[in-house]
């Protein structure tokens, strides 16, 4: 192992969502002169506006930083960035698999999450040093003894030497950093050995092609190389490689344990699929690495264009985020009332509505979002199983012998005062309940099975507000099980909207198909005529509602000095409808099409 | 240099005093308080500006009508409106001329000051009335009685003024249908010749939407509002007026020309600070602010510009089917193509529009002229909205 090779770390950070991941990153970077506090915008990592206004981080981002460690020898650490919602779990475990070590960011105050603990699971299943960092030290309500002990009897790890920091106020960090390049392994690997990559993530620039995110696991790559796909067969010629630090920079050569950036003009980015192996093309390596697990959308809805027009721009906008998004999935489908459209499949429901806000933002797109849904398996009287992704799909009553839905394991940690509330609405979930441990007096690790559908449906919004914020959820998916299930439409003026369909338990059919007429009598603003809402299973009218006409719209006075101004009303509130679907006769707002999403508040 | 614009025969003045002795809760217009004093220095800028601005403009044969807007132009003195229709006449011309309105509120006119408007060519008088009940009265802060609106009556009367039109308010919070059939009976026992019938709107920035936003006030049903609309045009129908326009009835031939020629889209020139006046494609407001306003005249500068938009002849041909359908004998879409020289496409764009809403009975259509039915009169935002931009919907 040569000099450089044995003075790389390579890490990333697990914390759960407002425990300062990214201030402690800046700190990070600012610390080892990556940036300059002046240069530098608040929070580096996370680029995406949007990803900023959420205080999340979706995509993930590699930072090559240089620190001169008190044994007086210079390292070059990168920082992977993860994302830190259960969401995104998946790509947790790409960034994982590049790194040797991981931060363990837990709030003083706070204390281990949910969310957390999951990753710290993955991280552990890929055999990563964990150096606890409690954060937020300088907080009146921290407890970081408490913090420490809860380390040790959640996960099982020594928090003795856990740093103590505030990233906020700069305290810790030097510490941090020691502990990075002490107790972080360097990366093994042969750098004669043919070559390794794993890309772990990839992106696509307009002038440059798909740019490859990598990790070197053994061999070396430079400009000039001929390199080559394992997963294809596929060859290209490296046109640039280079690092993150943070902006980009190319250098010679990027030699066993780098991370870093391959350019190689290539213009599909299916060649540089993510969790697949880079190898030289004449000298190619044995076997493959392990790559990653397959990503399964669990969530399900219908995207539409609000003008019909915009298909094909949706389209190509879908095309453009899937370059950097690979568990994004779609396909083209019809909807009666909507037209043409896509069903898309999405890890959760953040991920949904990220991608449904970049779709609007980014790409200037009017949509219409459908109530997500999870598959449904459906066992037919013949015999065959049927998987349905969209409520309106469902076999006929008759060709169905029974429907399972996917149900997951529920985690979820919360103050004991919270217990009765977050058993409570587990159960008005159709939870079972499987477990219940104290992790210390205050603190409660309630295990619930659930179907996956009341997950989504709003059981997180439900968590939060019921236990003021202070529970967190993760889960995971443990299978399928039979339901009682039955599709429940909406007919407006006597015409079905499939939008509107949706899958219910039976016991709950009656009580959201109410709801659901209510909620959209409010929702759907009066017409020129009245319309009439019903709510229907099968045949069965469970619940009716009205919108009434209109009856006064008007202008009362239009004099020589009034005529600009009432021009320019009516042109806003023409502009007002185009933001709504002109479904039959009827003009329906975009939020109608989730208002189901919100009735049980 | 600039050159002379003509301006299209039928053209109007009109002519903004911003005074008022009170503010009333409903009112968005510029208007303040002011001392007579004041009043003649207005009149005098007024006066200074229509004689600046005579050599931009070719006003052929001069304007057809006159109208005295405010504010309360009753504020005016007598002889200071005189002096400005003096002015008018020998800038523009008066061959024309048939139609010179002053809108007055009850309590702020004599007989004798009527007489001295009417000799100075005002025939006719825009009385705003608004309603018979002191408590709305009080609530809308209007400052008049009922015999106020009498001897305002009265006073027209001996100054040989026939012309005579009324306003009134419905939809007024705590306004009942008895109140309005009342309204509506006392103001045609008072034998006007022109009824103009508002429903009230909270304009944004005034004490009516104040309270309405803090709840200090609660708001006439929307149903009740329809009921009282109806219950106007009913009754005002079988008085023998005519209902000509969507907030107007006249008797036969007394419709108001001034305001005709505001929703045929025709040109007009307003003076006096806040007034609006359009020729062809532009628009353009003074600024509203009368002490600016007498500044700049009485030391020569250019009077400041409150809006200005230059429309592009689209827009204004949706204008013109915009003021054309507030008319009840509609608006010939033709001949709107023709006026702005439109494509084929729009015609064909409206055209199919207007069958659609034909269909639906929303509007009649005969293929060139397009007209509301009376059951879309209060509703006619959602059909005007359909004749603007450039897509036709289904």
């Amino acid at each position: 192992m040569g000099m450089a090779q044995a003075n790389i770390r390579n890490f990333c950070i697990i914390a759960h969502i407002d425990h300062g991941k990214s201030t402690l990153a800046d700190r990070i970077l600012e610390y080892t002169g990556a940036l300059t506090a002046r240069e530098m915008e608040d929070q580096v990592l996370d680029s995406m506006d949007l990803e900023r206004e959420r205080g999340i981080t979706i995509k993930l981002q590699a930072v090559r930083l240089q620190y001169k460690a008190k044994d007086g020898q210079t390292y070059t650490l990168n920082l992977i960035d993860t994302p830190g919602h259960v969401d995104f779990t998946y790509e947790v475990s790409r960034s994982l698999a590049a790194c040797e070590g991981a931060l363990l960011i837990v709030d003083a105050a706070q204390g281990i999450e949910a969310q957390t603990l999951a990753n710290v699971y993955l991280a552990l299943e890929n055999d990563l040093e964990i150096i606890p960092v409690i954060n937020k030290i300088d907080l009146p309500s921290a407890e970081p003894e408490r913090v420490k002990q809860e380390i040790e009897d959640v996960i099982g790890l020594d928090a003795s030497d856990a740093v103590l920091a505030s990233a906020k106020s700069g305290i810790g960090i030097e510490e941090v950093l020691e502990a990075i390049v002490k107790k972080i392994p360097a990366p093994k690997g042969e750098p004669e050995e043919p070559l390794q990559c794993l890309i772990f993530d990839s992106f696509y620039d307009i002038y440059k092609g798909a740019i490859s995110y990598v990790r070197v696991v053994q061999g070396s790559v430079k400009k000039g190389s001929k390199i080559q796909m394992m997963s294809t067969g596929r060859t290209f010629e490296v046109t640039e490689v280079g690092v993150f630090a943070p902006a980009p920079r190319q250098v010679q050569e990027l030699s066993t344990g780098e991370v870093g950036f391959i350019v190689a003009s290539i213009k599909n980015v299916k060649d540089t699929r993510v969790g697949d192996t880079i190898t030289n093309a004449d000298r190619p390596a044995a076997e493959p690495l392990a790559g990653y697990r397959q990503v399964t959308p669990m969530v399900y809805c219908g995207l539409y264009p609000v003008e019909g027009a915009d298909y094909e721009d949706l389209r190509d906008a879908l095309d453009k985020l899937r370059l950097n998004d690979a568990s994004l999935i779609y396909e083209p489908e019809t909807s009666v009332a909507l037209g043409f459209g896509f069903r898309c499949g999405f890890l959760g429901l953040l991920h949904m509505e990220i991608i449904q806000e970049r779709l609007e933002r980014e790409f200037d797109l009017d949509l219409i979002t459908t109530a997500p849904n999870v598959i449904y398996r459906v066992n037919q009287t013949d015999g065959e199983v049927v998987l349905v992704d969209n409520p309106t799909k469902l076999p006929p009553n008759q060709k169905i012998e029974s429907i399972e839905e996917p149900y997951v394991k529920a985690s979820i940690m919360v103050p004991s005062d919270y217990v009765g509330a977050v058993m409570e609405l587990c159960q008005e979930k159709r939870g079972l309940f499987t477990n219940m441990d104290y992790i210390t007096n205050q603190r409660v690790m309630l295990v619930y099975e659930l179907p996956l559908a009341e997950i989504i449906f709003d059981f997180f919004d439900q968590l939060k507000s019921r236990t003021k914020g202070y529970a967190s959820l993760d889960y995971e998916l443990i299978g399928y099980r039979a339901s009682e299930l039955v599709k429940l439409d909406i007919l407006l003026n006597g015409d079905l909207i499939d939008a509107f369909s949706i899958i219910v338990h039976r016991d709950r059919a009656y009580h959201r198909g109410r709801a659901l007429a209510e909620k959209l009598r409010d929702l759907i603003p009066r017409q020129m005529f009245e319309v009439p809402i019903q709510a229907v299973i099968g045949n069965k009218v469970i619940a009716r509602e009205t919108i009434k006409a209109i009856r006064k719209n008007v202008l009362a006075k239009c004099y020589g000095g009034d005529i600009s101004r009432k021009r320019k009303l009516l042109e806003k509130q023409k502009e007002g409808k185009k933001r709504m679907k002109q479904v039959g006769s009827v003009e329906i707002p975009q939020e109608a099409f989730m208002a189901v999403l919100s009735i049980d508040q | 240099m600039r050159t002379v614009q003509p301006l299209k025969q039928g053209w109007g003045v009109y002519i903004h005093i911003p005074f008022c002795r009170s503010k009333c809760a409903y009112c968005d217009f510029y208007s303040h308080r002011a001392s007579e004093q004041e009043r003649r220095e207005y009149a005098q800028a007024v006066i200074r500006h229509i004689a600046t601005e005579a050599n931009k403009w070719d006003g052929a044969q001069g304007p057809t009508t006159i109208f005295f807007g405010g504010g309360t132009p009753s504020l005016l003195p007598p002889e200071s409106g005189r002096a400005i229709l003096e002015q008018i006449r020998h800038t523009f011309g008066d061959h024309l001329l048939s139609e010179i309105t002053i809108e007055a509120n009850p309590g702020t006119v004599t007989g004798p000051d009527l007489l001295q408007w009417v000799r100075g060519g005002v025939n006719r008088l825009s009385l705003g009335v608004q309603a018979f009940q002191p408590r709305l009265l009080a609530f809308l802060g209007r400052k008049h009685s009922i015999e106020d609106v009498r001897e305002a009556i009265n006073a027209a009367k001996q100054a040989g003024l026939l012309n005579v039109n009324l306003d009134l308010i419905y939809g007024i919070p705590g306004q009942s249908m008895e109140d309005w059939r009342l309204s509506l009976e006392l103001a045609l026992d008072l034998e006007p010749a022109h009824l103009s019938i508002y429903n009230l709107k909270p304009e944004a920035g005034t004490p009516l939407a104040l309270w309405l936003e803090r709840g200090l006030t609660g708001v006439c049903p929307e149903d009740l509002e329809v009921e009282m609309y109806e219950e106007a045009r009913r009754l005002l129908h079988l008085a023998g007026f005519e209902q000509y326009e969507l907030s107007n009835f006249a008797r036969p031939g007394r419709e108001c020309r001034h305001n005709l020629n505001y929703w045929h889209r025709g040109d007009y020139l307003g003076f006096g600070s806040s007034a609006a006046s359009a020729v062809g494609l532009r628009r353009w407001t003074w600024a509203a602010d009368s002490r600016q306003y007498v500044g700049a005249l009485s030391s020569g500068c250019d009077v400041p510009i409150g809006d200005e938009e230059i429309l592009t002849p689209v827009v204004a041909a949706e204008e013109a089917v915009m003021l054309g359908l507030r008319l009840t004998k509609g608006v010939n879409l033709q001949e709107v193509i023709r006026e702005y020289g439109l494509g084929e496409r729009q015609g064909s764009n409206w055209h199919k529009l207007s069958t659609i809403l034909h269909g639906k009975g929303w509007v009649d259509y005969d293929g060139s002229r397009v007209k509301l039915t009376p059951e879309s009169y209060l509703i006619s935002n959602e059909i005007l909205e359909k004749y603007l931009g450039e897509e036709p919907e289904n």
